[in-house]
């Protein structure tokens, strides 16, 4: 169940999510994003190194498997799609890099149960429109909600961009009542 | 066999070599070094050993044997230590042995007259306890490897009501966790102390020797230890119908002898 759904309506706005998550990032977090090809995984990577301070150009590492940026923090952006089993994370010293001195954003991350860790935030990523794409940020553990929390926090005011908290959820969420209504674009 | 001795370890975040000079009755420690190398172990690992090696009028095809830390610790820290000290004894057709990463750590601490309490870090939430009867300069070994969650090795250690110096790169994230459960049981070793240096590696392997656990010396009998599979995740897999994992990768020993 989805605590916050984050709507876009262009790959601009998909990257600016991505920048409003830079600044509440600290080392050790993940970030696993699902969707279809073509979804804004990558968009959203995007906008997050930009707003960490990478200057170099950032793609879907799908054949890197991992690739390594340098901003404010390190970047680390994982692609599991080629992976074929779970024991290959060990291989790609998935555990060591995920608890290491930077942010991960792991796409294709729920490809196994066991790349998701206890704490982060699952971004299930939904085409609905040409442009227009659907987050939902599903936080695991408590640092998990405290960065879902803070960044769909974040994204509001954000043009092209709306964020609401899921209603069934919302009455547990600290801080779901200022977010409530309160930021359709 | 030639008088030098190198010991190398990358299980855990601190890349540690040494190098020995062996004695009519003892082991002389004649140099070693560290460096914080975080996933970078495979970069520092050889260039530190050359220039530990000319630092001490050293060449590599002087040495007559080598020691690794073979862990348990990081997945790929281990397979780089293990990896590099198997090319390096191939090439110097020289013996290789096998020590615990956790024994090395327990052995820094060999003068304490207590009960050490190693924790390495498993990551995942998991680390590798293992407890030492230490003093007098050596250290014994009273459990064998194990992946647990912390706050229950923490309980159990608990249970035992006696002091436990603590040690381990597991302790980065959970000192609080060992602090708290212990309450004055806990006695922390220097922070300096907690990853394993060559003169622990040396420590375990001599204690090896004289324990009758020589091993070969044949560079395809040293085994990494690997992570495996905690209770809990077995227990899932049973009750999953599933069949007992296999040991990720290549081969690994897990209890075993050290």
């Amino acid at each position: 169940m989805p605590v916050w759904t984050i709507t876009t309506e262009s790959d601009t706005a998909t990257q600016a999510v991505g920048h409003a998550l830079a600044a509440l990032v600290m080392p050790g977090d993940v970030v696993v994003l699902s969707g279809d090809l073509g979804a804004g995984k990558t968009q959203l990577t995007k906008g997050l190194a930009a707003a960490l301070g990478v200057v170099d150009s950032v793609t879907s590492p799908t054949f890197n498997i991992l690739l390594v940026h340098e901003g404010r923090i390190p970047l680390y952006h994982f692609d599991l799609y080629r992976l074929q089993a779970a024991e290959e994370l060990d291989d790609i010293d998935y555990w060591a890099t995920l608890e290491a001195d930077g942010v991960s954003v792991v796409e294709w991350g729920d490809r196994f149960a066991e790349a998701i860790p206890e704490e982060c935030v699952v971004v299930r990523i939904r085409i609905t429109g040409d442009d227009a794409r659907v987050l939902a940020l599903e936080p695991r553990g408590i640092r998990g909600e405290e960065i879902a929390t803070l960044w769909a926090e974040a994204c509001t005011g954000i043009v092209g961009v709306g964020c609401v908290p899921d209603p069934a959820d919302a009455e547990r969420m600290p801080g779901a009542n200022a977010q409530r209504g309160s930021d359709r674009p | 066999m030639s008088q030098i001795l190198l010991a190398l370890d990358t299980a855990t975040e601190r890349t540690t070599v040494g190098l020995a000079r062996v004695g009519a009755d003892r082991l002389e420690l004649i140099g070693a070094a560290v460096v914080d190398a975080p996933r970078a172990a495979m970069s520092r690992l050889l260039p530190m050993t050359e220039s530990l090696l000319a630092a001490n009028d050293l060449t590599v095809a002087e040495v007559g044997g080598v020691i690794v830390g073979r862990g348990p610790g990081s997945f790929t820290g281990v397979r780089i230590g293990v990896a590099t000290a198997k090319g390096l004894a191939h090439g110097l057709s020289c013996p290789l042995w096998g020590v615990s990463t956790l024994d090395a750590i327990a052995w820094m601490l060999a003068h304490e007259d207590t009960t050490v309490a190693v924790v390495g870090d498993a990551m995942r939430g998991e680390v590798y306890p293992a407890l030492f009867r230490c003093g007098g300069g050596r250290a014994e070994r009273l459990t064998p490897d194990r992946v647990a969650k912390p706050a229950d090795v923490a309980a159990e250690w608990a249970a035992l009501g006696h002091p436990l110096l603590l040690a381990g790169n597991g302790l980065h994230k959970y000192s609080t966790l060992f602090a708290e459960a212990l309450a004055d049981n806990a006695v922390f070793a220097d922070e300096e102390l907690w990853p394993p240096y060559a003169h622990g590696l040396f420590g375990a392997w001599v204690a090896q020797l004289a324990s009758g656990e020589r091993g070969s010396g044949e560079v395809a009998d040293v085994l990494p230890v690997y992570t495996r599979l905690s209770d809990a995740e077995e227990d899932e897999r049973t009750r999953a119908g599933l069949p007992s994992a296999p040991t990720p990768g290549s081969g690994v020993s897990g209890g075993g002898s050290a």
